[in-house]
């Protein structure tokens, strides 16, 4: 597993190398010392980071985190995975107690562990966001389906914007990646959809409208050779998410830590960084239009899979599919 | 290399440092063509091993991501190889791709030509590398920019099974650009110890070659006539033997030259103070020396007459005899027999000369003839006087023995013509006959007194006389005579005329034929021009004398007295001092006879110069000798002087 992770540290960005590894057998260490002592109060809170769209704006994110800290008043301890899946599985095992992930990852989170919604960012007004379709500058593609065919680029495989929203067109046009794409890749971070993009290794990608904004803001390196030829419909923000299990008390402590942040100077600044108007509160129920899209594929792939399997089953897989 | 006659024609530094810098050439060009092969061989090694480093490196950790085919991943790993380890060192990837078993691209360094899962064109080094089983090494000639690429394909094994295959391209543009500053760097040391090879060359034969310069400019010294120079002598070898050997040269050239100079200042005197006038002619007859007395006797100087023929100087009736005998020395080197000549001098005298030609050989052909020109204008005039004398003699002997014969029966007739005469007192027909034969008598003995007074011996009453006074009286004497035949005199006497010691009666019979003969000359009215005049002796008479002379030199009186009349031929010049000649109807020849012999029993000299038709000038020279008082206390010191009065 951690050698895993070594190797795969290899595969981002230098910088990142070292501090991923130091991090993992710092979580390591700390695994070990939490079976053997498990001296809770002393324990910090476990923040979970996914790659996916918070790598390429570690620092920024860091700040963020310290700051919650800082008003808890407790030590946090920044964990950062590579996959949704993973950061879901380690809050499943309760490794992690709150972590920044996507809607679907919340939603199986709350169907299986009754994963909880802590808070959202609310950007331009509302904690909304889109899903680009992003194709290279001089590409002659207009529209999603000119794309047929293509290489694609997914983030994650559990990102909404990156994954389920592309699939779920697909799904209501009655194909699946497999079907319409010549192949698709997972670059395991909207960023990296951006580059991938940009450099030609794919024709188009599924970026995260936060991130592409974000990065076109900041670093538009990669964006100024991207062009954006679809915005799927609003969907709701990527929540923070919270252990069931931590006590409630402390649950209203870190929400209210969040929800607080613009009222002062230094949270403020944090949040304008991020392009964040504020954290907001929303029910459960918020994620429904999401939920229905995860169905709606679902549902879709049983039906494909009742379908003889076509030529290009094998080559697309996902890792984790297989 | 140089063309030998240049080379040949090169200074010794030129030819050291040339010798110096091709040897380092040499060396240098096989020793970096040896160097450059090796380094070529090693970078070509090295890159090949770097290759293989990074395709071993690539391969080993793409397995996982092959497996998975995860291509984000991949294109991350070719990204960093791509990027290089090191920014600031030369990127040696050209490429770098992973290709998975099917041959199909799982990532390359160039995505947007080399798409996500597409084949690579077919040939053979793509199917070469995809078939390879371990490291394999195939080159490239040429990849976009020209360069030659080695390609690295290396297989991707997992348990033995073969998922993919790595590629690398690493290109040869380094070890080319490397190899290109090794020979540039080789090229300037080349330069640089060429350079030096040059300093050192212009060092070592500036050792040797300083001292040579120095002998070359001594021996240029001595060529342009400085023999007294030395040169010093370096203490080392060979040069030091060359120097001492120039030195001693020196030494005895300058010995030579001064025992040729001695012997040519001994020659210049023998040749100036000889007795002969002497000149040399060089083969084409042009003059190359005049000797002192040639030029005191014709009265060029030697400049004048250097390069000139010696026709300058030599009447053209002389021309074609010259010739001859000069040819005849000249090519045949034949002595001539000595010859007379006469010869012009600056003032246009002529000179009677006798002229002896010597040819001057060197080896068998003569390059120049010696001239010895014999003045014998005194041996010309002694024959003459001789002659004249001879003529005199004759002439007084006959003249004696006429008067002894004619005057005895003249004394008989006169003494009949006298008796008969006293016989008939009558004045009739008869005493006029007798008067008559009377004077013819008389007539007749004064022509034979006459005859004996020119013929006979000369004795001088000699006395300290003004010539000035005795022209004067002469001139009074024959005023009447001037102003009758309308003859304007015009006189232009020295009042510094010394007092000659002559015979001043027979002086004025000189001057009044010469004049009596000039106002004749001139029945139509002329002018006579009457110059006296005193010229010091130019060289210093007194010489080897005790005693001094109050200021006055030994020189010549000289008297000159031209008119304008009808002149004398150039045929009777010559003749006109000979008794009995002359060109008046009424003369007898006689007159000028005795001008010339009073003039020579004075020990003076008597010429006569004219052209007919524009008259005639008579020059006459006297002697003066001072009168000596001696000093017998004071030793007067022989100094011979060159007088600067001398004309």
């Amino acid at each position: 597993m951690f050698f895993a992770l070594i190797r795969k540290g290899y595969i981002m960005p230098k910088k990142f190398r070292c501090f991923i590894f130091a991090l993992t057998l710092t979580f390591l260490l700390r695994a070990d010392i939490a079976a053997q002592y498990a001296v809770a109060s002393q324990e910090p809170l476990r923040i979970g980071l996914t790659a996916v769209i918070v790598e390429d704006f570690l620092q920024l994110n860091r700040h963020l985190l310290q700051y919650v800290g800082e008003k808890i008043g407790m030590p946090v301890e920044l964990v950062l995975r590579k996959s949704y899946q993973e950061m879901n599985d380690m809050l499943e095992k309760g490794e992690v107690d709150v972590a920044f992930v996507c809607s679907p990852p919340y939603i199986l989170g709350h169907e299986k562990f009754g994963l909880e919604l802590l808070v959202v960012p609310q950007i331009d007004g509302q904690p909304l966001y889109y899903s680009y379709v992003v194709v290279p500058k001089d590409s002659e593609a207009k529209r999603f389906e000119d794309l047929r065919g293509k290489v694609y680029a997914f983030s994650d495989p559990l990102s909404n914007s990156g994954k389920l929203v592309p699939t779920y067109f697909l799904a209501k046009m009655g194909e699946t990646p497999e079907t319409f794409f010549k192949g698709y890749i997972y670059s395991h971070s909207h960023y990296n959809s951006i580059e991938a993009v940009a450099v030609g290794l794919v024709d188009g990608a599924s970026v995260d409208s936060y991130v592409w904004d974000l990065a076109d803001a900041t670093d538009p390196r990669f964006t100024k050779k991207t062009k954006i030829i679809e915005k799927f419909i609003p969907f709701p923000f990527t929540p923070f998410v919270i252990r069931k299990e931590i006590d409630p008390v402390l649950k209203e402590r870190i929400r209210g830590a969040f929800l607080n942040m613009h009222s002062d100077a230094k949270g403020r600044e944090i949040l304008s960084k991020l392009r964040i108007d504020k954290f907001v509160k929303v029910p459960d129920s918020f994620y429904n239009p999401v939920r229905k899209m995860l169905n709606f594929v679902k549902d879709s792939k049983i039906q494909e899979a009742k379908k003889p399997a076509g030529p290009k089953v094998g080559i697309t897989k996902s890792p984790k599919e297989r | 290399m140089l063309p030998g006659n240049i080379y040949r024609r090169m200074a010794l530094t030129g030819k050291v440092s040339l010798v110096i810098v091709s040897i380092i050439i040499l060396v240098a060009s096989s020793i970096s063509v040896f160097i450059i092969r090796e380094e070529k061989k090693l970078l070509e090694s090295e890159l090949k091993k770097r290759g293989a480093e990074i395709a071993r490196n690539l391969s080993r950790l793409s397995i996982k991501p092959v497996l998975h085919e995860e291509v984000w991943g991949l294109y991350g790993l070719i990204k960093e190889i791509i990027k290089g380890e090191d920014p600031s060192s030369e990127n040696i990837v050209a490429y770098a791709m992973v290709l998975n078993r099917k041959g199909e691209v799982l990532a390359h360094s160039d995505p947007k030509k080399f798409r996500v899962w597409s084949p690579l064109e077919k040939n053979s080094l793509n199917e070469m590398a995809m078939a390879s089983q371990g490291l394999l090494i195939q080159t490239i000639h040429q990849d976009v920019e020209g360069d030659q690429i080695y390609d690295v394909a290396l297989p991707i094994f997992i348990d033995n099974e073969r998922i993919g295959v790595v590629r690398v391209g690493v290109t040869r543009r380094y070890v080319d650009a490397a190899l290109e500053r090794i020979t540039l760097n080789i090229i300037l040391i080349t330069g640089i110890l060429g350079l030096m090879g040059v300093a050192l060359g212009v060092i070592l034969t500036g050792r040797v070659t300083r001292p040579l310069r120095k002998l070359t400019d001594f021996v240029r010294g001595i060529s342009s006539g400085r023999l007294d120079r030395r040169i010093e002598i370096s203490p080392d070898g060979e040069i030091g033997q060359l120097t001492s050997a120039f030195n001693q040269m020196a030494i005895d050239l300058d010995k030579r030259t001064r025992e040729i100079a001695e012997s040519e200042r001994k020659y210049r005197s023998l040749f100036d103070f000889a007795e002969d006038s002497m000149m040399r002619l060089d083969r084409s007859g042009k003059v190359l020396a005049v000797n002192k007395r040639e030029e005191w006797i014709i009265g060029y100087h030697e400049d004048e007459l250097l390069g000139k023929e010696l026709t300058t100087i030599l009447p053209e009736r002389y021309w074609d005899l010259f010739i001859n005998i000069f040819r005849e020395t000249i090519d045949k080197n034949k002595k001539v027999p000595t010859s007379e000549i006469e010869v012009v001098s600056k003032d246009g005298r002529l000179i009677p000369m006798e002229l002896d030609l010597t040819g001057i050989c060197e080896g068998d052909r003569v390059v120049s003839v010696q001239i010895h020109l014999r003045d014998i204008t005194k041996r010309k005039l002694l024959e003459k006087q001789v002659e004249q004398s001879r003529r005199l003699s004759d002439l007084g002997e006959f003249a004696g023995g006429i008067a002894h014969e004619v005057r005895n029966p003249l004394a008989r007739i006169m003494m009949g013509a006298y008796t008969l005469k006293e016989a008939a007192p009558d004045k009739g027909e008869r005493a006029r006959a007798l008067d008559n034969i009377l004077k013819g008598v008389v007539d007749l003995n004064r022509f034979v007194t006459e005859l004996l007074n020119y013929t006979g011996r000369m004795e001088l009453q000699r006395d300290k006389t003004d010539i000035n006074k005795i022209l004067d009286s002469t001139l009074f004497n024959l005023t009447e005579e001037a102003v009758r035949s309308r003859v304007k005199i015009t006189l232009k006497l020295d009042p510094e005329l010394p007092k000659a010691n002559v015979d001043g009666v027979k002086m004025d019979q000189v001057f009044s034929n010469i004049i009596r003969n000039a106002i004749q000359a001139m029945p139509d009215g002329g002018a006579l021009t009457i110059i006296t005049d005193y010229k010091p002796c130019p060289v210093d008479m007194h010489m080897g004398m005790k005693g001094k002379t109050n200021g006055v030199k030994p020189g010549l009186i000289k008297i000159s007295l031209s008119d304008t009349g009808s002149g004398i031929s150039k045929k009777d010049i010559g003749k006109i001092f000979n008794p009995f000649f002359t060109t008046r109807a009424k003369g007898i020849g006689l007159g000028l006879v005795l001008v010339h012999r009073i003039v020579e029993a004075h020990g003076g000299k008597i010429d006569v110069e004219s052209r007919e038709g524009e008259g005639c000038i008579f020059k006459i020279l006297l002697p003066f000798v001072p009168d000596y008082q001696y000093h017998d206390e004071e030793e007067v010191k022989i100094t011979p002087k060159r007088n600067s009065e001398r004309s």
